[in-house]
């Protein structure tokens, strides 16, 4: 089988996948990091969001083996030590989540957004997050959330 | 299971495609692929991941064509559109696809092979008269989109043979085009039906998606406005032909009824948008 | 009431930083290690069969498989309110989905495949697959044992037939009232079954220890009743059976009562030592659990001249699928509710809970108040017009007034759906002139929806909790009241921090686990900061009243001269004299020995004073604690040519009672109303002859954010809830309530057509649309 080497939330891997697991399956079931979640496995609801090489996909879509030499950062790899990346704090701070499911990949969604658009408009969030779905909090305090910390500069992550 | 495999080059997915025959599926974005294995509607055992094949992630323009490899993502090529507002009709249909999420990962020759009636590049690629590249065994050949797709889910491809690239000949300054489609929910859902609309001098090309096995072009929509210009009248009579043309199905995404409706108010909303864009100094 | 220094605050979740890290667990993350065995479920293919025989030979030989069980192995009935269906099918099964076996298995792969290998010989049986037909039906029975079913002792099937429950509602006179009325409007309404879609799909694992004891980690809404239900079924002490819900994906309803936790434990019972898990694939969850129930309303209502409600009748059919063990309670509520939150002095209700070879409808968000205000809302406008008169002044007029007669007879007691009709208007500007429409062939539309809703449950439904001061002073709340998301640990912790006077930030409400924290009922019902509130605020005090003693001697100053605030204990006269909580949190070493010990507080709350109904003719007291009003105007947009709508705009407010924490309190209006928005546009379950057509996200869409309307909210306390605590009522459900109809009414005024079936699909629109203008048509052409 194949041996894939990739860095997960900076820190280095090396895998040796079966063909059709999926990212997913790896990071949740192998690597312990069980912030992307599972909520369809067919791209259509957002929950296992990550960055691949700086760019969100549904990692429920990209086989492991396919992996070598990427960087992958999930909800694990933000914030720090000296505290929460400036979007998790808005999320905190203007109710962007109930009961959460949905929350690491509208977070990664927002981080993505922003870091290829500083400041973009309420329509641009909206459309941005639009293959996330959250059944709990109408996306009316996530599309804030995003935009307060747009609206304060550049983020800390 | 399957067996995973990563080919250098097209000499070695071909001869790889020739070994496997029905048993092997090229893997580019995996967003179609993907999907249908996890449902069981296909069961390949072996799959050639394209995106390792080196110089398909290009994108090549000339002075004649632009060419874009089959391991280009929507995304990428969305960005690199952005540059041509000629392909517009493109970028329209590529942006309309699914999700950021699997815009970057969703490749336009995955779309195009995948051979989806509600396909959303499809009726772009036509209006653009966009030719297909195919390698095979026996080197390379040209197809034009409209003949390359035959049907649901099958394509003019041979054993052996792979999609390398699609070439969107350059159109004659000015040209203009729209897409438009209407699906349930604004975002994130397939079209119920489609259409591509694009003005090119005095010629005019019309493609409906999501409407028959394959995109069908209205040409005596095509022929009337050439004779007679846009106007509010060629648009709605446009219009009236692409329902006549429209051969839908009705299944759980709409009825065949509301398909040739929608047709009908799409072709004649994109004409008008044209004309709209057209008068602006 | 006034707010204090923790109620009435948006506090910070409690959750949110587990929930933004990554850090939160649902069942399906919890690691289990080496002992982890995959769990899959062999499911019907059949809408209706007999199961001849199954065959489970070749399944067991593929290698990996562990256990393998059918419904033989567990035959014993259970449900809820009634018990009528089996852990897995038995001989028959009576909707696609149904569970026939479960396999364990080392892999999920080696479990698949194991199913695929079963050989279950089904006889194909005629079905059921409307309820008005089924009602009817005698020759067709889905339950020939309906008769023996142990129920609840207000649920009233008929046996030999397919309804479950039948509830009849009989006041004043209906034909006198129809006789005096100068407009009557009958139509029949439809709703569709739609699934809750909360993003975690159900997930349970089971681990049947060495020693004889079973634990069951499970996202469940109702850690109690399912330790009940498991515990009877399969003949466990409570003692040997307990219940972990970690935090839990979303509920809705659709997570209440046992849904798919049961079909792991005969497997895990068979393979002592492991941990059997079973996380539902999305299209499971479509096919396999709770939906909300379909319904079908005849509606006939009528007004005097002046405008007040004269009469109604209403026949409603509920589609309650193959089980109705819980579906059969929404039935009863949409019954004794089915007047809508109007004075009617003359009011004859049939409502029945039907079985039917669809999926097993369940509780869902309203359960049962947005189907039937789906039909009643959209009357009230027809009135209204009929009357010529203002649909909002029409409703005012009819509006369920403090001490109004209930349909159910007994008084309405802080019904204030007046405040919030009035909130509405002022904030929307009602009647004021129409916005242009955004482009050509675009019509701009309003409309308005009222709501009311009470918690629908037993008589006794209790909630209890335990409060635990810890050595430094802070505070932890054991409860079985389950956060799916509403925020109950934080309104929880607000209610206790009140009342004991400590910061908000010290006191931490624990998730369940049936081996320590106290009962509760369930999390259901928007009755969590009313009941385990009130619980809460008992343990509160009682943990008070500990403090104070305690401190009345370290001080030498009688209790009732104390006060506690922000964590310090002092007299009230002489603030400066403070105790910190900390220092007495475990008593106090005085020169004399010891005093007082470690504080526990206790708390256990039912509601008093809540009464049955007659079985003829619906009439009670009080079934209910309390009802909350609202009322929703939607401003939307038609496209013409498409018929695809657009909600530009909701404004919406709700009468509470008082808000423990606004944000919390808005966040669940904005979820509700765009659920709703789903439930209006989108959403159906699309079932032919019982199989389905969608069950997926592919072809079942919810709203995303493109869809989010702008939202005006506003909350009103006018009539604190006497009974709870701090006045509280419940708001969560009641939020998706009028959605439906405030955007149907909001069509209608848009463009001229009525659409009585849900969902409002542009298709559907532009048909209506499309037939309405061949009429006219008609009309202007003949002479
Ligand atoms: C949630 C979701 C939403 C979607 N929404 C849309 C939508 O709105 N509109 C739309 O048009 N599509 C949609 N799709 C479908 C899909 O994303 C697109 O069709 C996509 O462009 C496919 O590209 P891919 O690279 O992922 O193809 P893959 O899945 O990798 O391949 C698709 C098929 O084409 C074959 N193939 C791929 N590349 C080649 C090649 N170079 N030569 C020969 N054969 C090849 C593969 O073997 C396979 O059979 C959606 C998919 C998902 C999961
Ligand atoms: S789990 Fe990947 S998109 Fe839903
Ligand atoms: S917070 Fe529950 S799905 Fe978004």
């Amino acid at each position: 089988m194949k041996t894939v080497t990739l860095t997960v939330n900076n820190r280095p891997h090396t895998l040796t996948p079966s063909p059709e697991r999926t990212l997913l399956d790896v990071l949740r079931e192998d690597l312990g990091l069980t912030g992307a979640k599972r909520g369809c496995d067919a791209g259509e609801c957002g929950a296992c969001t990550v960055l691949l090489n700086g760019k969100p996909v549904n990692s429920c879509l990209v086989l492991a083996v396919e992996l070598s030499g990427a960087a992958v950062v999930t909800i694990e790899g933000l914030g720090g030590p000296d505290g929460l990346d400036r979007l998790q704090q808005s999320f905190i701070d203007n109710f962007a989540l109930q009961c959460g499911y949905c929350t690491p990949g509208m977070i990664l969604m927002g981080k993505a957004l922003l870091m290829q658009n500083p400041h973009p408009t309420e329509a641009e969030v909206k459309e941005f997050i639009s293959g996330n779905l959250c059944r709990c909090t109408g996306y009316e305090n996530i599309v804030k959330a995003i935009m307060a910390v747009a609206g304060g500069g550049e983020g800390n992550g | 299971m399957f067996a995973y495999h990563e080919p250098q080059s097209l000499a070695e997915v071909t001869s790889l495609l020739t070994a496997y025959g029905e048993s092997a599926r090229i893997l580019a974005g995996g967003t179609d692929l993907l999907v249908q294995m996890r449902k069981g509607r296909q069961q390949p055992h072996h799959l050639l991941n394209i995106k390792t094949v080196s110089g398909l992630e290009q994108i090549a323009a000339t002075e004649d064509s632009v060419e874009i490899g089959a391991a280009v993502t929507l995304g990428e090529g969305e960005r690199f559109l952005a540059a041509y507002p000629e392909y517009g009709v493109l970028r329209q249909a590529m942006h309309s696809v699914a999700s950021v999420q699997i815009r970057h990962r969703a490749t336009l020759a995955g779309n195009l092979c995948n051979a989806s009636p509600a396909a959303d590049t499809v009726p772009a690629l036509v209006v653009l008269g966009a030719k297909i590249k195919i390698h095979g065994a026996r080197g390379d050949r040209l197809v034009p989109v409209e003949r390359f797709i035959t049907g649901p889910g099958r394509t003019v491809l041979l054993t052996g043979e792979v999609v390398s690239a699609v070439v969107l000949p350059r159109p004659e300054s000015g040209s203009r085009g729209v897409y438009l489609r209407k699906a349930r929910r604004p975002s994130l859902d397939l079209a119920t039906a489609s259409a591509a609309v694009f003005a090119a001098g005095g010629a005019w090309r019309i493609a409906l998606g999501a409407v028959a096995p394959t995109v069908v072009r209205v040409r005596e929509a095509e022929r009337l406005l050439a004779r007679e210009g846009l106007s509010a009248a060629t648009a709605a009579e446009a219009a009236r032909l692409a329902r006549a043309e429209a051969k839908p199905i009705t299944d759980v995404r709409g009825t065949a009824e509301y398909r040739r409706e929608l047709v009908a108010a799409l072709v004649e909303q994109a004409l008008l948008a044209l004309g709209e864009e057209g008068a602006r100094p | 009431m006034a707010d204090g220094k923790a109620i009435g605050r948006s506090v910070p979740r409690q959750d949110a930083v587990d929930k933004v890290t990554g850090a939160a667990q649902f069942v399906d993350d919890i690691q289990f290690g080496p002992t982890l065995l995959h769990a899959k479920i062999l499911r019907s293919p059949h809408p209706h069969a007999r199961i001849v025989a199954i065959d489970t030979a070749a399944a067991m030989a593929v290698p990996g498989v562990r256990a393998i069980v059918t419904g033989k192995d567990c035959p014993q009935y259970l449900g809820l309110y009634l018990a009528d269906r089996t852990v897995y099918a038995v001989d028959r099964v009576r909707f696609v989905g149904e569970p026939v076996a479960g396999v364990a298995a080392d892999s999920a792969a080696a479990a698949t495949e194991a199913i695929g290998k079963i050989v279950v010989a089904y006889e194909p049986l005629p079905g059921i697959f409307d309820p008005v037909a089924g009602a009817g039906n005698k020759d067709v029975l889905l339950h020939e044992n309906l008769g023996t079913y142990r129920c609840a002792p207000f649920i009233y099937p008929v046996p030999g037939t397919n309804i479950a429950n039948r509830f009849r509602l009989r006041k004043g006179d209906t034909d006198k009232g129809f006789a005096a009325a100068a407009a009557v409007v009958e139509n029949t309404y439809t709703v569709p079954h739609i699934q809750h879609s909360q993003l975690e799909p159900h997930a349970a694992a089971a681990n049947f220890d060495r020693a004889g004891k079973l634990t069951l980690w499970s996202s469940s809404q109702s850690p109690n009743a399912v330790r009940k239900l498991i515990a009877t079924a399969f003949g466990l002490p409570m003692t040997k059976l307990r219940v972990i819900t970690p935090y839990v994906g979303g509920g809705f309803g659709g997570k209440a009562g046992l849904t798919c936790e049961a079909l792991v434990v005969p497997l895990a019972l068979r393979l002592p030592g492991h941990h059997v898990k079973l996380t539902l694939t999305r299209e499971e969850v479509f096919r396999g659990t709770f939906v909300r129930q379909g319904l079908v309303a005849r509606l006939k209502t009528g007004a005097g001249g002046d405008g007040r409600l004269a009469a109604m009748e209403a026949e409603l059919f509920w589609d309650g699928g193959a089980y109705a063990e819980y579906g059969v309670n929404i039935a009863r509520s949409g019954g004794y509710c089915s007047s809508g939150p109007y004075e009617i002095p003359n009011i004859k209700t049939d409502s029945c809970c039907v079985y039917t070879n669809h999926p097993v409808g369940g509780p869902m968000r309203g359960f049962g108040m947005p189907e039937i205000h789906w039909g009643i809302e959209q009357q009230m406008d027809m009135l209204a017009e009929k009357l010529g008169l203002d649909p909002l002044a029409f409703r005012r007029l009819n509006a369920l007034r403090d001490g109004s007669p209930a349909a159910f007879g007994g008084p309405m007691s802080g019904a204030t759906l007046v405040d919030t009709i009035d909130a509405v208007a002022a904030r929307c500007g009602w009647g004021g002139p129409k916005p242009p429409a955004s482009g050509a062939r675009k019509a701009r539309g309003r409309g308005l929806a009222c709501m009311f809703k009470a918690p629908s449950m037993p008589p006794d439904a209790q909630s209890s909790a335990v409060l635990k001061l810890n050595e430094d002073g802070t505070v932890h709340i054991l409860t079985t009241a389950m956060e799916i998301g509403q925020g109950s640990l934080t309104a929880l912790a607000q209610i206790a921090a009140e009342e004991l006077g400590v910061p908000v930030a010290d006191v931490v409400v624990t998730l369940p686990d049936t081996d320590y924290t106290p009962y509760e009922w369930q999390t259901v019902a928007s009755r969590i900061s009313y009941s385990a509130g009130n619980a809460v605020l008992a343990a509160a005090r009682d943990a008070k009243a500990q403090l104070l003693a305690v401190a009345a001697q370290v001080l030498a100053v009688p209790a009732t001269e104390l006060a506690i605030e922000d964590g310090r204990i002092f007299p009230r006269t002489d603030p400066a004299r403070a105790l910190a909580v900390s220092a007495i949190a475990m008593g106090c070493l005085l020169p004399g020995g010891a005093i007082g010990g470690p504080v526990v507080g206790r708390g256990a709350f039912v509601p008093a004073g809540i009464t049955g109904l007659d079985r003829e003719t619906g009439q009670g007291e009080r079934p209910a604690p309390f009802w909350t009003y609202g009322t929703q105007v939607a401003d939307v947009e038609v496209d013409l040519r498409t018929g695809a709508i657009t909600v530009l705009k909701v404004t919406a407010a709700y009468e509470v009672g008082k808000v423990i924490n606004p944000a919390l309190a808005i966040g669940q209006v904005q979820g509700g109303i765009v659920q709703g928005l789903g439930a209006a546009l989108y959403e159906r379950l699309a079932l032919a002859e019982g199989k389905y057509l969608n069950s997926d996200f592919v072809d079942y869409k919810i709203p995303t954010a493109t869809d989010t309307p702008q939202m005006d909210i506003v909350l009103l306390e006018t009539s604190p809830q006497a009974d709870g605590p701090f006045g509280v009522k419940g708001i969560a459900e009641p939020t998706m309530v009028p959605t439906a109809p405030a955007i149907a009414n909001a069509v209608y005024d848009a463009i001229g057509v009525r659409i009585r079936d849900l969902p409002l699909s542009a298709e559907k629109v532009l048909a209506a649309l499309k037939s309405k203008q061949a009429g006219e048509k008609f009309v202007r052409r003949a002479p």
